[in-house]
């Protein structure tokens, strides 16, 4: 029993002891927070410490990736916090056409930032090295080259607007730069039969389909125009004019008759001249009308014209011009170089935007959620863009690599922010591959976007580099390549806000080629005129806005293979056009001639009706008229009478002294 | 969402117990302070800090800061005037530029008169705060809490099994 009394006392015990504990005052200050709180700092600490760089270095590849559209590798990145310096090694960009090989892979990019502009939220680089280039190394692993999106679905992510430039300007002209011509010409050669083509078109043509709408057309008006004429007064109405204008007496004996004989005559004019502009008004109705269709006829001539070109491209019967054949087989090549620009370019507008227009200004429709204040602004003595690379020197010695380069450059205030900085972002490359035989590459950009307008330069030349094989153009019946070549190339751009202007002058010697064809005639031309080319040169231009582009190419090759191919096709060309002509107008002129017909006579018909009405409208209105004056002319001097007769009287009175 | 829950229903806990006036009253003072600030800033995030630092209420903080808030966009104009009042003062104007060119000391968004001017009148007026509500807190406790748990109502829901095994529940894991 007391054994139980001790165990239950020694429990009380315990439990107050522990009551005591928890109701014990704690102090101002939560010491139990601590150990949470170091454990995030400890957990953000070592996070940065091991896992940040691998991180970051596994975002920007696949960032990267998306952006430039293949495999881009980065081998380690080392960043601090605390010693504010990013450094990557090892980058290494895939080659899009040839994803065995890199773009350009750089040894190492370092960056130091600036304290100061950290403390700030900005990033300043004070000083930046870019060491170590190689142009078309080979890769240990073939890149992955991101898919192009299926037609019909929309790219994706951020990617979407850049995909969306580029594919601006591929899409382009695509059937200029198809690169099949010479599969075309090999077509008209080996004798296709395009009066077999012909007679399998079921579809209607687009004139025949706009001759019969303006033939429905043409029905329509003429019964709209029937009714109008109708509505004109007729010979009826205008006897009964003239026989009201006859029943007036204007009997001066009767001035009270004659007043009122005037009064009716100034209604029956004016009533004519509400018939004369009635009469005007239709007509000039009832001619714009005609005017209308008068026009739509002749447009169906342009439309037999597009159908026949239409009918030309579906049968693939190649254009043998100059600039035309020069396009077809240099055309794609300079197309992609643009359409790369081009992407580039919107990016570094992105990032690096030109001063707001005011419109740009205006300022959303969205109201803040509290007032916003006024923000003071006191004299800044230091003031940072958000991103800032003052000076990146660029070098990068050749030695014993096989890709390596000896090059030198430097980029000059690259920023987010070019119009507080006010300084345009300069870009100098000098240097050769010794090793690859690519000397003289001089690269001069300059990007703008200091001012409202942008503008971006850019002036490259390249005195010597070898050229790989050049599919110029491929079909089953002919295959055509530069297989090797040495060059020499010239670039000049200018991009002012959207519209570019860029000129790019490429030389080639040395020349070997591939030339394969079934068809005998075809491979006798190219090969003699290659032969005879120790230099080819083409000279490509691009005007215009992104989306609608200037394209003007000329070479000595393609006019020389177009001299070349004109003797021999020129005259089948010509029969093939010629059969295509005579179909359409086969096919559209009876229609066409009834039309036309048709409407010349609607028209006479309408102008005479017209000029007649107007005519005998005119015609009463005039006699009118004159009826009219006549009678006033009387009136008025027997009033003149009446008042000398008066004064006559009077002034015997005053003699006579009554 | 649970945490903030958690504080919340501490702080109704604390409300209606004897103790913790003194961290009820500072924690409706920095929701005060809180809740007059405009922003994201830089002492938003040193109250922050002070908030986990020291044992202020936490659910009355945000509790406040809610209510507080509400307050604020009827008094905006009010900060306006203050806080223009204070910048455009010659004076100072020294000591502005020389913080406005500092590290760190802009992100406090101080050069923006509604910030100043809320930040003026919450530090002047937070004194006033914490003595109001731990006046009204006492109050609350002898008035109003004392009267409810005299009543009759509240006898009968004590007698019930659910309040003892909530109590039991409280006594052991609250």
């Amino acid at each position: 029993m007391s054994d139980n009394t001790n165990d239950q006392e020694i429990k009380k015990e315990n439990s107050n002891k522990k009551s005591d504990k928890k109701n014990k005052q704690k102090g101002p200050i939560r010491l139990e927070a601590i150990i949470p709180v170091v454990v995030v700092i400890l957990a953000v600490f070592l996070y940065f410490k091991f896992l940040f760089d691998s991180n970051l270095k596994s975002a920007l590849e696949f960032g990267g990736t998306q952006v430039h559209g293949a495999e881009v590798n980065i081998s380690k990145i080392e960043s601090s916090f605390f010693g504010a310096y990013f450094h990557l090694y090892g980058l290494a960009i895939t080659n899009k056409e040839k994803p065995t090989h890199n773009l350009l892979e750089i040894g190492q990019i370092k960056f130091q930032l600036v304290w100061d502009a950290l403390l700030r939220a900005k990033f300043v680089v004070e000083k930046a090295s870019i060491e170590n280039i190689l142009v078309a190394s080979k890769r240990a692993k073939v890149g992955y080259v991101v898919p192009p999106t299926p037609p019909g679905e929309e790219p994706s992510g951020a990617n979407k607007a850049l995909k969306e430039v580029e594919s601006k300007v591929l899409e382009q002209a695509k059937g200029d730069f198809d690169q099949n011509v010479l599969g075309d010409i090999a077509n008209i050669l080996g004798g296709t039969n395009s009066d077999d083509q012909l007679n399998k078109i079921t579809s209607e043509l687009k004139s025949e389909k706009r001759i019969n709408e303006i033939q429905k057309a043409l029905d329509e008006k003429k019964l709209l125009w029937d009714k109008r004429i109708k509505e004109l007064p007729n010979q009826k109405e205008l006897n009964k004019i003239n026989t009201q204008i006859k029943k007036l007496k204007f009997n001066t004996k009767n001035p009270k008759q004659f007043a009122n004989d005037l009064k009716t005559l100034d209604k029956i004019i004016k009533d004519a001249d509400r018939q004369i502009k009635l009469v005007n008004s239709t007509g000039k109705g009832l001619n714009k009308d005609i005017n209308g269709l008068n026009a739509s006829i002749k447009e169906i001539e342009a439309l037999v014209n597009k159908d026949i070109n239409d009918l030309q491209k579906r049968f693939k019967i190649p254009q043998i011009d100059t600039k035309g054949f020069s396009k077809k087989l240099f055309g794609k090549m300079f197309q992609e170089r643009i359409a790369g620009y081009a992407k580039y370019i919107e990016m570094g507008k992105k990032y690096m935007p030109p001063k707001k227009t005011a419109s740009e200004k205006q300022p959303d429709l969205i109201p803040s959620k509290r007032q916003n204040g006024r923000n003071y602004n006191f004299s800044r003595k230091k003031g940072y863009p958000l991103f800032w690379l003052k000076h990146a020197k660029i070098s990068s010695k050749a030695e014993k690599s096989e890709f390596g380069g000896d090059l030198t450059g430097e980029l000059t205030n690259l920023t987010s922010s070019p119009t507080t900085l006010g300084i345009p972002t300069i870009f100098t490359l000098k240097g050769d591959f010794p090793n690859q035989n690519i000397f003289g590459i001089d690269a001069n950009l300059t990007l703008d976007h200091t001012k409202d307008e942008a503008v971006d330069t850019l002036s490259t030349s390249i005195k010597s580099f070898p050229l790989g094989y050049k599919k110029l153009s491929s079909s089953d019946s002919v295959e055509f390549a530069i297989r090797e070549a040495h060059g020499r190339s010239e670039i000049k751009g200018v991009m002012k806000d959207s519209k570019i202007q860029i000129t790019a002058k490429n030389y080639f010697t040395k020349l070997k080629y591939d030339i394969a064809s079934n068809n005998k005639d075809i491979k006798e031309v190219l090969t003699n005129v290659v032969n005879g080319m120790p230099l080819v040169t083409i000279v490509s231009e691009a005007t215009g806005s992104w989306s609608d582009i200037k394209w003007n190419i000329n070479s000595n090759l393609g006019s020389e293979l177009s001299k070349g191919f004109k003797k021999q096709l020129q005259a089948k060309i010509d029969e093939a056009r010629k059969k295509i002509k005579d179909y359409v107008d086969n096919k559209i002129n009876a229609e066409r001639e009834k039309l036309t017909g048709e409407f010349s006579k609607v028209k006479s018909e309408i102008d005479n009706k017209i000029s007649k009405s107007k005519k005998q409208v005119t015609s009463a209105k005039n006699k009118a008229t004159k009826d009219l004056n006549k009678n006033k002319a009387k009136n008025k001097a027997k009033k003149n009478l009446e008042k000398k007769g008066k004064k006559a009287l009077e002034d015997l009175k005053k003699k006579f002294k009554f | 969402m649970t945490l903030l829950l958690k504080q919340i229903f501490g702080f109704l806990k604390l409300l209606n117990s004897d103790t913790g006036t003194n961290q009820l009253a500072s924690g409706i003072m920095v929701g005060f302070i809180l809740g007059m600030t405009p922003s994201f800033s830089l002492q938003t995030l040193l109250v922050f800090v002070l908030l986990f630092l020291f044992r202020i209420q936490i659910g009355a903080a945000f509790l406040a800061a809610f209510f507080f808030k509400f307050m604020a966009y009827l008094l905006d104009p009010t900060f306006h005037s203050i806080g223009s009042l204070a910048l455009e003062v010659d004076g100072l104007k020294g000591l502005y530029t020389t913080l406005y060119n500092l590290p760190i000391i802009p992100f406090t968004r101080f050069n923006n008169s509604i910030v100043m001017g809320s930040a003026i009148l919450s530090i002047i007026l937070a004194p006033i705060i914490f003595i109001l509500a731990k006046t009204l807190i006492q109050k609350y406790r002898e008035k109003v809490l004392k009267k409810f748990q005299e009543s009759k109502f509240w006898k009968v829901v004590k007698a019930t099994g659910f309040y003892k095994w909530y109590a039991k529940y409280d006594s052991l894991y609250g």
